[in-house]
């Protein structure tokens, strides 16, 4: 690494620097006398700090070469807004009022049949997205992510992984996505296809906080419009590619997707 | 004292000879088998039963070794076992803990309760009166 002192004359921090953040910056005590990225304007500017009789000065920034098949130097904003580009998704909410379905709805039956409706409301919350889907092919969802066994949720997280990827191709084509969710062992005994799924929602967008990456969801399970669209309603990415999360209506559940159905 | 044994002993008598008879009259003589049958759901009002006017009304349909049942949605299930009961059967689903019962409730139109169990307690949510599927026109729809 203090190789990198006689880089374009930076100066490496010791670690006995004190740092902190002002505006953008990074300052440290002593004061480090290299150049530094600073946020000014709207954009962010390269500049090299005033000491002595010398002013603080922009340094142009130079695009990244993207059109020479040759890259014949390491350029760390270009490096990080490579990253960027490549790991950071787009926002996307389709959630509308409107388009929202409760499971509590008389048009379901009594409340012993509305206390099941959900998947029946997350049918309905697609076809308000003119979206033909959710349904089991050949008695099986489309990923099966996690099953319950011997008293744990078992995830695979290569199913996983390629559940994302679809979970994000059907949201960039404007398709909100049912899903099945986990939030207690063997509730009811298992029940549904998988023996394992309690209760089905509707992947309705992605965004991303300081916890990370996470998908928004339309929650049926609620008589609450507000509980039911709420922007609370967020399953963050696990390291082992899982969704996982809460729902604004209860803290007593927590959600882990168990399978993804297709879209058609 | 001899009068009031007798008029007990009477009493006993009668009663379980009209229980017998109301089993009787529930399951009859002839042989049914749940097995390749097809159930829609129905509705309890008072002591009579009526088709459902909501938008999901339930199906189960038997076969041989299957169970097809609308819990949340309609899946399919592997017959564990089918058990008589005094009156009615149990079915045992494969690979879960949870069954049904089911009730004879009129037994000459087919009409049943499934009670689905599980951990020896009733999830009323899963559970429902049917009728079977060719006995539907039986039973009238009040206006």
């Amino acid at each position: 690494m203090s190789d990198l002192e006689i880089w374009e004359g930076v100066e490496i921090r010791k670690s006995s620097y004190r740092t902190k953040f002002v505006n953008g910056a990074l300052m440290s005590s002593p004061i480090i006398m290299g150049e530094y990225l600073i946020y000014k304007l709207g954009k962010w500017v390269y500049e090299r700090m005033a000491y002595g009789d010398k002013k603080e000065e922009e340094i142009p920034l130079s695009p990244f070469p993207i059109a020479n098949p040759v890259v014949t130097h390491f350029h760390p904003v270009a490096f990080v807004e490579q990253m960027r580009r490549v790991f950071l998704k787009e926002d996307i909410d389709l959630r509308k009022r409107d388009k929202w379905q409760t499971q509590f709805d008389s048009k379901f039956g009594n409340k012993d049949k509305q206390n099941v409706a959900c998947w029946r409301s997350c049918m309905i919350v697609l076809a308000n997205h003119n979206v033909n889907g959710g349904n089991l092919v050949n008695g099986t969802a489309l990923f099966q992510i996690a099953t319950e066994s011997n008293n744990k949720l078992v995830v695979d997280e290569n199913i996983a992984k390629k559940s994302i990827e679809y979970i994000d191709e059907q949201l960039e084509a404007d398709k909100p996505i049912l899903v099945g969710v986990d939030h207690t062992y063997k509730y009811k005994g298992g029940f549904n296809n998988d023996l394992t799924t309690d209760h089905f929602i509707v992947l309705a967008g992605r965004s991303s906080d300081t916890q990370g990456s996470y998908y928004l969801f339309y929650e049926v399970g609620t008589s609450f419009e507000r509980y039911g669209i709420s922007n609370e309603n967020k399953l963050y990415i696990q390291s082992d590619n899982s969704l996982r999360g809460s729902t604004a209506y209860t803290s007593k559940h927590k959600y882990t997707v168990t399978q993804v159905r297709k879209n058609n | 004292m001899r009068l009031k044994r007798y008029c007990l002993w009477l009493m006993i008598t009668l009663s379980l000879s009209c229980q017998s008879q109301e089993v009787k009259n529930k399951k009859g003589d002839d042989s049914f088998s749940i097995r390749n049958s097809e159930w829609i759901e129905v509705e309890k009002k008072g002591d009579d039963f009526q088709p459902l006017s909501s938008e999901w009304i339930r199906k189960i349909v038997v076969t041989e070794n299957e169970i097809q049942l609308d819990l949340m949605e309609s899946s399919l299930y592997k017959i564990e076992n089918i058990e008589d009961l005094e009156n009615g059967v149990k079915i045992s689903i494969h690979n879960v803990d949870w069954y049904y019962k089911v009730t004879w409730i009129d037994y000459k139109k087919k009409i049943s309760k499934w009670d689905y169990t599980y951990n020896g307690n009733i999830e009323r949510s899963f559970s429902y009166y049917a009728i079977i599927k060719n006995n539907l026109q039986l039973i009238e729809k009040y206006e």
